[in-house]
């Protein structure tokens, strides 16, 4: 009797069953909403403590390189001059190409002047514009230019420069910008703790 | 058909072969563009269903509202794909596949009633040519399966082959038994019995379970999950077309979708009454003292009924592909030969009974 | 190669039959990434298997010789991508136990939450992808649904919705606040409805039931001997669980909570749906463990002050070796790292779960049909990133 029972038990268990799961089915299919985000047009909510793209306050950086120490992929490169204390920019690029967002570049700094943005687009038509430079500038700021090559002047003896700084600073189109961001970073941090 | 040669021979004075090839002409173009527009929503809905199914939202950007134009844009991107044929695959097999599969189905199309009058060929043993025709389908795909030289494909051609092969016996049985109540092949004398008399699946609870039988095994007809073995995705990436690309794998998608309309349809005609509505006599609205309807709009009526039946069943066919998991080829061949066959017979010899005490839930 | 080598056939007589060779992967849809199986197959059926890996081998463990102790975090994550908080963790209490400290009481306890919601979510994706393995594709995006909760609650607290980084040595990135906590109870509240209507839909589906039950059976003695763990050697009956039998964070010590075992509910002791049935009720044990957890929480801080200098310091571990293993969701992941007092370990190694439980392969696939073969590797749930490391 064990195989008939089988038998009959197979029918009802399979229809049964499948009645069941095509209830979840139909109540989805008429109840449940989508949770698709139509991406480009929407967008989901990206918490405050989103490890994004990266965010550089130039002037408080010193040049210390504890960041790109710090980083466990070797993706940060920093070239600066040292004129004293006045820092003449190179380059400061984060090869997002290699950059596993860790955070591990954020505690080490010690003038807290490198953040994390909520920022995560990254795709490209072009691999080179995965490197990103993260200066405003490059060179020294005019105001600087002008008091090194002033005191470069008086150490030699001559009398102070009078024409303005020759080389002016390039990009830094983008600073208005990236102060709000920064601002809006800090607040952020400041809500954290 | 007839109707067709006759306005051609006496409308436009073509004589003989000429007014048959001509008619001929017409109506395979009309229904080559009806089944490549009904496929092409039928993809879209499926896609629809599935990501509501699964709480998504499935194609939204193509012609703005809810994707509708989805399906035109793959079509036209699958035109435009570079034909590529295994090199080591043999080529002429390769090449005829898909036509081979498609041909199959496509004459399906010609028997099925879609209105009043409205049928391409009017047989007397239309389900018997359903029947019989619907086979050349898998000779197409185990040439598709052999021909494309890949161990995959030759596993979804033989599953096939072994599928389609075992169901149709369910199949056959389960339509034998609506044949013994109307006592007709032809498939539009269903329609009128069943308006004169109210649906068949309502005859007596053995047509249920006939209509059941038939349900499934043409599941496994169209190769619809839970029986979608030969293209098994997770098993055999993607079975008998693995190899196709381009065009020649749209036909093979143009053949599923086809074929799970003239399921419907069948269903739908055998069982639910196909274009008639019960106890309502259509060609009687032609008339001015009822409603002194047009007959293209009586016609209209027809096909709008049948096309809401043939696509509740296709909604049903999309609800299980999203619901079931797929069987294993020994529990199909198990389904089949285990459940729905005896099943099957069941209905067939208790239909047989009920008919002889003219027993059931309306007599005939 | 020498397992595989295709038998003998008769060629004298006019029809013969010979078993194929199927190549299965490493680009298949269900090999769960970059695995090869090599079956030979005699029609449907599978006659001998070989499982080839490596495939993702990206050299894991000798980087964790050529970096800090810290900086190797990031990296652990990408073994297990599914549960990185679980091999954050087993490395951090690697590191700690070479350090000899322990990390605050705090957190510990925050550890827990955030290991048992990863485990939830590597959980799901077994569950999901098991059922798309066996054809029903529903199942996954309701499971990848509930994962996104997940990863949503995850990413609020470490910044990221993967690979987290979020366990490091010393306590954890973070602190939780209450409201956080909040969100996790609501989740768990949402999470038992949502697994009775998978049960709906999947478990108790009886094609579901009769393509896994009596299928790739692993006897007890059998998964002792290859070294199976987790959620695997769990089916097969063997009541082992590192959380329970050897605790190594102070909370699973006071919080109550059971080891499910498999039971051959439906088969045979030891198959695929026992396998299956683990995850899913060791899923609603990790919603009771992270209730009793947000319960119990006490204060204190997150991470040592005195250890935050490992940021701009290296850690420097006196000479000595440690290895610590820790339960994951797919069972138990083991780092053993040795110092020599310098900034980063002089041999680092991983003990992966899924490594352990892929080798038994071979032994389940011969007999069953090549749909089988499939449920098998489903119910293994293993991670290629972790396989390969």
């Amino acid at each position: 009797m064990g195989a008939v029972r089988d038998y009959f038990g197979n029918i009802a268990s399979a229809l049964t069953t499948t009645a069941k799961g095509m209830s979840v089915t139909l109540h989805h299919f008429r109840n449940e909403p989508p949770i698709t985000v139509q991406y480009p047009f929407e967008r989901m909510n990206i918490p405050d403590r989103y490890r994004g793209l990266h965010i550089l306050e130039q002037d408080k950086c010193i040049d210390c390189h504890l960041c790109a120490k710090a980083c466990p992929v070797d993706c940060i490169e920093i070239e600066a001059i040292h004129h004293g204390r006045t820092l003449e920019w190179k380059k400061f690029t984060i090869d997002y190409k290699k950059c596993i967002f860790c955070e591990f570049c954020i505690p080490p700094c010690p003038v807290d002047c490198i953040h994390m943005t909520t920022e995560y687009e990254l795709a490209t038509d072009n691999v080179d514009d995965m490197t990103e430079d993260l200066l405003s500038w490059t060179g020294l700021r005019p105001e600087d230019q002008f008091a090194i090559e002033a005191s470069e002047a008086k150490k030699a003896g001559k009398a102070a420069p009078t024409k303005a700084a020759t080389a002016a600073p390039e990009g830094g189109g983008d600073d208005d910008d990236k102060a709000a961001k920064i601002a809006a970073i800090k607040a952020r941090m400041a809500k954290k703790s | 058909m007839e109707t067709l040669i006759g306005v051609f021979e006496q409308q436009l004075g073509l004589e003989g072969v000429w007014a048959l090839s001509a008619a001929y002409s017409v109506c395979i173009g009309s229904l080559l563009g009806f089944i490549t527009v009904y496929a092409m929503f039928a993809i879209w809905m499926e896609r629809k269903v599935a990501a509501h199914m699964q709480v998504r939202m499935g194609p939204m950007e193509t012609g703005a509202w809810h994707g509708w134009a989805q399906s035109i844009a793959d079509a036209v991107k699958l035109l435009f794909k570079e034909d590529i044929i295994p090199s080591q695959s043999n080529k002429v097999m390769f090449w005829i596949a898909p036509a081979v599969v498609f041909c199959g189905v496509f004459a399906g199309f010609i028997v099925i009633p879609f209105a009043l009058g409205l049928q391409i060929a009017d047989l007397n043993l239309g389900i018997f040519f359903l029947i019989s025709i619907a086979s050349i389908e898998v000779i197409g795909v185990i040439m598709a399966g052999w021909a494309s030289n890949s161990k995959y494909s030759l596993f979804g051609a033989i599953r096939e082959a072994a599928q389609v092969v075992s169901y149709e016996i369910p199949t056959a049985t389960a339509l034998l038994v609506p044949i013994l109540v109307v006592g007709s092949f032809r498939l539009d004398d269903f329609n009128l019995w069943q308006e004169a008399n109210g649906w068949l699946i309502f005859h007596s609870p053995w047509m249920m379970l006939a209509g059941l039988v038939f349900f499934i095994s043409s599941l496994a007809g169209c190769k619809r999950a839970p029986f979608d073995l030969p293209e098994a995705e997770s098993e055999l990436v993607s079975g008998f077309h693995t190899e196709y690309s381009g065009m020649r794998f749209s036909f093979f998608f143009l053949e599923e979708y086809a074929s799970m309309f003239v399921a419907s349809a069948v269903m739908a005609t055998l069982w639910f009454g196909g274009w008639t509505i019960p106890f309502v006599d259509m060609s009687t609205w032609t008339d001015p003292d009822s409603f002194g309807l047009s007959d293209v709009a009586v016609t209209s009526i027809g096909i709008v009924v049948l096309l809401a039946k043939t696509f509740f069943f296709i909604f049903v066919q999309m609800w299980l592909r999203w619901t079931l998991p797929r069987l294993r080829v020994d529990q199909v061949m198990t389904l089949g030969y285990k459940y729905l066959v005896p099943w099957g017979f069941v209905a067939l010899v208790m239909t047989a009974i009920f008919k002889y005490y003219g027993w059931g839930w309306f007599p005939n | 190669m020498e397992a595989l080598e295709m038998y003998t056939v008769d060629r004298t007589s006019d029809v013969y039959t010979e078993e194929l060779r199927l190549n299965l992967g490493p680009q298949h849809p269900s090999t769960h990434g970059v695995l090869r199986v090599e079956l030979q197959m005699d029609g449907e059926i599978i006659t001998a298997a070989r499982s080839d890996i490596g495939y993702l081998h990206r050299c894991a463990e000798k980087i964790g010789e050529n970096v800090t102790y810290l900086q190797y975090t990031p990296y652990t994550d990408r073994m297990d991508y599914l549960a990185s908080m679980n091999n954050n963790l087993a490395w951090s209490l690697t590191v700690e136990k070479l350090l000899d400290i322990e990390a605050p009481e705090r957190s510990q306890w925050i550890r827990v939450l955030v290991v048992e919601l990863n485990r939830i979510a590597s959980h799901l994706i077994a569950f999901g992808t098991y059922g798309i393995d066996l054809g029903a594709n529903t199942p996954f995006f309701y499971a990848f649904r509930e994962r996104e909760s997940i990863m949503a609650l995850l990413e609020k607290i470490s910044g990221a919705r993967m690979l987290y980084n979020f366990i490091r040595p010393g306590g954890v990135a973070n602190d939780i606040d209450d409201a956080w906590m909040d969100e996790v109870l609501a989740f768990c509240d949402d999470f038992d409805k949502r697994w009775d209507e998978y049960n709906r839909i999947l478990t108790n589906n009886h094609i579901f039931i009769k393509r896994t039950a009596n299928i790739g059976i692993l006897t007890k003695e059998m998964a002792l001997a290859y070294g199976c763990t987790g959620p695997v050697l769990r089916a097969s009956g063997v009541k082992w669980d590192l959380r329970r039998d050897i605790p190594y964070l102070k909370p699973y010590d006071e919080i109550e909570f059971d080891v499910p075992v498999g039971m051959g509910t439906h088969g045979t002791l030891g198959d695929c749906w026992d396998r299956y049935w683990v995850r899913m009720r060791e899923m609603r044990e990790c919603t009771s463990i992270i209730r009793q957890a947000i319960a119990a929480i006490p204060d204190g801080v997150h991470m040592e002050k005195k250890m935050e200098r490992m940021y701009k310091t290296p850690l420097t571990p006196e000479p000595g070796e440690a290895y610590m293993r820790c339960e994951n969701p797919r069972g138990e992941l083991a780092f053993y790292a040795v110092s020599e007092g310098g900034k980063s370990p002089i041999r680092c190694r991983a003990r992966a779960p899924s490594f352990c439980n892929l080798s038994v392969l071979d032994k389940l696939l011969p007999g069953t049909m090549l749909a089988d073969g499939v449920a098998v590797i489903g119910s293994l749930d293993i991670v290629l990133g972790e396989v390969d490391r």
